[in-house]
């Protein structure tokens, strides 16, 4: 699994549009971290979500996965690598990020525990749903509509758990956990479909 | 050693590859012939792990692919055109599949140096032709110097130069041993190349052996005109020879050799305009072969998927 994640984290490095996404998302958190945590939390973990759903989902829709497979037949491990990958990018933008916030400690914990989580519900995501700019218009959709016009960010759905997780509410880490553990059980009951076009 | 058994998918109602059995043998090269949608892309597809057979064995070297302890460094694959992703340059591509599959970073700059992108290494994949990416994904199957080769479509994009190339390429790796499972449509083309032949038509495998078997089984003939065809075709026919026309002026003679033939016309005193020998080709036995099997393959695999 060691060269999945190493190979993860190379290709997070080296595709120009990622590692200029992973810049702008820790440039804009940490802006916007001196408003206070709960908009830093929005940022970091919209970013690193759209990140690792980019990077992840791209494998699908420039077909590289083709060549993951082939190196790596066992898909779990796979799977694994990716996650892995994902979660410590994920750590990576929010303690680079969180640096502007000093009033708050116990927050930047939070957020350090709540955002590589969302870069694992992100990645697991993206190996369901195969297409990342579904997946991340999607998600946007669903929090707009859903979790904020509908919801009115008060039921435990994932954003809202996300949000609440990242502002110290530990109940709601749990509920995102659960989340983020129901995506992965999905992603790995469908990691055995067929490559096809 | 490559060996389908029996290798067959279903995609609900509709049969992708039924009952597929052949084997591609080290130190040859195998051509993979079928129509589009005649089943060949699933064939292979299922050979290297990426879609699982609903019945059958896919087995590399005796085991299923899944099972090979060191995949990529057994088996180089080209199953798509150009896979890369636009963002990453030829270099950190080949150096992302060289941390996945165990091979050597060394040995880039020499696959790079052998499909002529040394000088294109360091530019993104996004600008790169049809013909530069299929570059690279030889290279990238190239890579590990695995003794097994598929290769689906892979002259594709390649300019004349590019297919001469390859060509020369895998006789090389058969030569030395390799194993080389080739599908392509440019049938002239594998037809200076290939060893043994599988045919597919519509899921089927309905021919698989040496290619010298293969267009044996069909008859030469040789093409006849004259100034009198109906005087010719009957002291033809008296001579015993197999005879066919569509315009009843060229006449397409069997059993006789051209010799014969214009020893026969000069006994008939009509004079030959024309005597030219037609020696079966790869395309025409191979069309001969999946005319009948293959109504509606591609509507067939269209439906599958």
């Amino acid at each position: 699994m060691i060269a999945v994640v190493t190979s993860e984290l190379y290709r997070f490095a080296t595709i120009r549009s990622v590692w200029i996404s992973v810049i702008v998302v820790m440039v804009a958190a940490y802006a916007v971290s001196w408003f206070g945590a709960p908009f830093w939390g929005l940022v970091v973990g919209m970013g690193t979500f759209a990140i690792t759903a980019n990077v992840v989902g791209s494998q699908f829709a420039h077909r590289t996965v083709v060549l993951t497979y082939l190196a790596r037949p066992h898909r779990l491990i796979v799977l694994a690598g990716q996650i892995v990958a994902s979660a410590l990018v994920g750590a990576l933008v929010a303690l680079v990020s969180s640096l502007g916030i000093t009033d708050e400690p116990g927050l930047i914990v939070d957020g350090l525990i709540a955002v590589p989580l969302i870069a694992v519900f992100s990645a697991a995501l993206a190996t369901i749903v195969r297409r990342p700019l579904w997946l991340i218009l999607g998600f946007v959709g669903w929090l707009i509509i859903a979790e904020g016009a509908i919801g009115q960010l008060d039921y435990p759905l994932p954003l809202t758990t996300f949000l609440q997780a990242i502002s110290g509410e530990p109940d709601a880490l749990v509920y995102f956990g659960l989340w983020t553990a129901g995506a992965l059980a999905l992603a790995v009951a469908l990691s055995r479909r067929d490559v096809t076009d | 050693m490559i060996e389908a058994i029996e290798l067959t998918k279903w995609y609900g109602r509709s049969t992708a590859v039924d009952g597929a059995t052949f084997t591609a043998s080290p130190g040859r090269v195998t051509g993979f012939l079928g129509l589009n949608g005649s089943g060949k892309t699933t064939t292979l597809r299922m050979l290297l792990g990426l879609i699982r057979p609903s019945r059958g064995q896919a087995l590399i070297d005796g085991v299923p692919y899944r099972k090979l302890k060191h995949p990529a460094q057994r088996v180089g694959a080209v199953v798509e055109q150009g896979i890369a992703n636009p963002g990453q340059t030829a270099r950190a591509h080949l150096r992302t599949h060289a941390i996945l599959s165990g091979g050597s970073a060394r040995r880039i700059d020499a696959v790079l140096e052998t499909v002529g992108l040394t000088d294109a290494a360091t530019q993104h994949t996004v600008g790169y032709s049809l013909g530069m990416r299929q570059r690279l994904s030889l290279a990238t199957a190239l890579l590990t110097e695995p003794p097994i080769l598929v290769l689906d479509e892979p002259a594709n994009g390649l300019d004349p130069e590019g297919i001469a190339w390859m060509r020369g390429l895998l006789r090389k790796h058969a030569d030395n041993g390799g194993t080389v499972l080739i599908s392509s449509h440019l049938l002239a083309e594998l037809a200076q190349l290939v060893d043994d032949v599988v045919v597919i038509a519509a899921g089927k495998v309905v021919s698989n052996g040496p290619l010298a078997e293969f267009t044996a089984g069909a008859e030469p003939h040789v093409r006849v005109r004259g100034r009198d065809p109906q005087r010719l075709w009957a002291a033809l026919e008296a001579a015993g020879a197999g005879l066919e026309s569509t315009d009843g002026v060229a006449i397409d003679v069997y059993g006789l050799a051209a010799a014969q033939i214009g020893e026969v016309a000069f006994a008939a005193e009509v004079p030959v305009w024309e005597l030219t020998p037609h020696v079966p080709d790869l395309e025409q036995v191979f069309l001969s072969l999946v005319a009948p099997a293959s109504a509606h393959p591609s509507q067939q695999e269209e439906t599958a998927r």
